[in-house]
């Protein structure tokens, strides 16, 4: 049994003249203590897709189709009550960079204790405030500076902070959402390290989004790849950096810049994202794919599955 | 810097504004042309002698910069004067006026301040829907009335079609009371249409800015955070979104406590309130430079001084400021 499952899911975006879709037949699941990167370009759909785990979409966001399930418990007929008590007990959201993750006029420690007294984890206001105190100390802050306000912090003070707030409710999943983003490189380091070391003593399941895919390496143990709302092609990290097939995830791994000695910066990926609202016809990146040829433009590519994880959806695979 | 520090200094820059203040009252007049005794010869023939004696016994004989030390000397030592019409001293009638105006305006602006938030935090929720568009629309709306037309329509309409309401003063004239309970509510009731007046007209200033801060708020990631963790949508408005859009209100709040002053004195007028406004309303029309000069002064001190409290007490609701 799977701590989370997605299947077919589809978000739309209600806009003037019609709805966006934001995430397009989404599927895959976590097991307990398992880890998985959703990587992609700004505008993908990553995080509107994080963002439904929890029951958050915006106003304007609703889920179109599909199924979300914790345990083996459906979320689709959920209640704000049961949302209510779903968040933070069984997932938990680390925002990017903590900066703005904080309320900025509220000591750190009483925004620790708020979801344990709110959820009952705790019953008393000085059990809360030491579990706190124990969780900050955990992420590597002194209990001395647990009564400070978010702005006493530095960035990656903040993102532990934020992190230790997660834990609170001893949630089994950890989605962080650019955990890693807006912070210097060393302290980037200490994050993950720190989310590594979460994960194997408390036994967390960890969904990390991101573009960056150092992060996705050294975190992760599956890769889903995602592109105009659309997952393009899964695979454990290994199958992703070793053997990507899907041209988007070559381009993507190509992007990365590399310490090879010699200058230069990665290649990129020609031309823009699409725009969502009016996608391209048949494969969404065939205006940007260098191996297009007749299909992409008007059949939709189906996935195929290579391996026992390793599922793309392109026209090069899966034509027997 | 330390708050102590940080007290001191922002004190120290108040004193050197009311320094400032006091300097430019005295000049501007000076620097008028023609003078008071010259006025007075105009009206008569007043012989040199006689005008000589008139400068002498106000000092006009003295050089500005010795007219200037005197002027602050009697503004230190609270010798201001008196009145040319009713020839009582100029601090207390201002003194007392001042006090009158503070009863009205302190309950005015705080009814303002609260209601005015109260329906920003209504419209602010519900931004985009119908019921945020007419609280808006209906605040811009009374608060394009000209105030001292809301007042008199006010009057009107309490002492011709619902009598019983007082629509003039402080108090009822003449009146002996049993109790000084008593008073208090003759007090009350006179303060009524008054503060209806200054209400309607003011609100919308902190209607729209907490309307506005509170959609700009409910948009940040600590407010997703907030929603995130489970709390009450109760909770996540009152405990994360409104202490942090509050921020800007509570500036506006204090800076804007001039203009509603001013807007107080028109209304005191309009209801014949015996503070400032009547009395320099009355002035202007006698002529009563002492008592001009002197609630001017009154009036500038009062806008310096909340700019100073302003500065004290915002660091007890934002952390950011406190500790800097």
């Amino acid at each position: 049994m799977s701590l989370l499952a997605v299947t077919d899911l589809s978000i739309d975006y209600a806009q003037l003249g019609g709805a966006t879709r934001a995430v397009t037949s989404a599927s895959f699941s976590m097991g307990t203590g398992s880890s998985i990167g959703l990587v992609g370009e700004s505008g993908s759909g990553k995080t509107t897709l994080a963002l439904s785990l929890l029951g958050l979409l915006p106003a304007n966001g609703r889920v179109a189709s599909g199924e979300i399930h914790y345990a083996d418990e459906s979320v689709s007929q959920y209640s704000e009550t049961q949302w209510r008590r779903l968040r933070w007990t069984k997932a938990a959201l680390v925002f990017q960079g903590g900066m703005n993750a904080l309320n900025p006029v509220r000591r750190i420690v009483d925004q620790i204790v708020e979801p344990m007294l709110v959820h009952g984890t705790e019953t008393t206001k000085q059990a809360a405030t030491q579990r706190a105190i124990e969780l900050l100390a955990r992420v590597g802050i002194p209990a001395s500076r647990a009564r400070d306000f978010p702005h006493e912090y530095s960035g990656g003070m903040r993102q532990r902070a934020g992190i230790a707030m997660a834990l609170a409710c001893k949630p089994q999943l950890l989605i962080a959402d650019e955990p890693a983003t807006a912070i210097d490189v060393v302290v980037q380091a200490q994050i993950i390290r720190l989310l590594a070391e979460l994960r194997e003593s408390l036994g967390l399941a960890l969904l990390i989004i991101t573009h960056d895919l150092g992060v996705v390496a050294q975190l992760c143990d599956d890769v889903i790849v995602m592109y105009a709302s659309e997952i393009v092609e899964s695979a454990s990290v290994r199958g992703i950096f070793h053997n990507p097939k899907h041209p988007y995830t070559k381009q993507l791994l190509e992007s990365v810049p590399r310490f090879s000695g010699l200058r230069g910066v990665g290649a990129g990926i020609s031309g823009q994202p699409p725009s969502l609202t009016n996608p391209p016809t048949g494969c969404r990146f065939h205006p940007r794919c260098p191996s297009v040829f007749s299909p992409c433009a008007t059949e939709h590519p189906p996935a195929s599955r290579l391996a026992e994880k390793h599922v793309v959806a392109c026209h090069l695979y899966g034509h027997d | 810097m330390t708050t102590a520090s940080r007290i001191s200094s922002r004190i120290g820059q108040t004193v050197l504004t009311l320094f400032i203040v006091v300097t430019f009252n005295f000049w501007l007049f000076r620097l008028l042309p023609g003078n008071f005794t010259q006025l007075l010869s105009r009206a008569g023939a007043l012989d040199p002698a006689a005008v000589a004696s008139l400068k002498q016994s106000f000092g006009l004989d003295k050089s500005p910069v010795e007219q200037y030390v005197l002027y602050i000397k009697n503004l230190v030592t609270f010798n201001w004067g008196t009145s040319y019409v009713s020839h009582q001293p100029v601090f207390q009638m201002v003194f007392q006026a001042l006090v009158n105006t503070i009863v009205l305006i302190t309950v005015a602006y705080i009814l303002t301040v609260i209601i005015g938030v109260a329906l920003g935090v209504f419209a602010g929720r519900r931004a985009g829907r119908l019921a945020d568009s007419v609280t808006v629309t209906t605040s811009l709306a009374l608060w394009s009335v000209p105030t001292f037309w809301l007042g008199l329509v006010l009057v009107f309409i309490f002492s011709v079609w619902f009598v019983g309401l007082p629509v003039s003063g402080m108090t009822t004239y003449a009146a002996t009371y049993s109790t000084p309970f008593d008073q208090v509510v003759d007090i009350g009731l006179h303060l009524i249409l008054p503060t209806i007046t200054l209400v309607i007209s003011s609100i919308a200033q902190y209607t729209l800015i907490m309307r506005n801060s509170l959609v700009t708020v409910l948009d940040e990631d600590y407010v997703t955070t907030a929603r995130a963790k489970g709390l009450s949508s109760r909770r996540v408005l009152w405990r994360h979104a409104v202490p942090n859009a509050l921020l800007p209100t509570f500036t506006l709040t204090w800076l804007n406590i001039g203009i509603f002053l001013s807007t107080t004195l028109q209304v005191e007028v309009v209801f014949s309130w015996p503070g400032l406004g009547s009395l320099i309303f009355q002035s202007v029309n006698q002529r009563d430079y002492p008592v001009l000069e002197v609630s001017f002064l009154t009036i500038a001190v009062v806008v310096i001084a909340a700019n100073l409290l302003n500065d004290l007490l915002y660091p007890l609701l934002d952390p950011r400021i406190a500790r800097r």
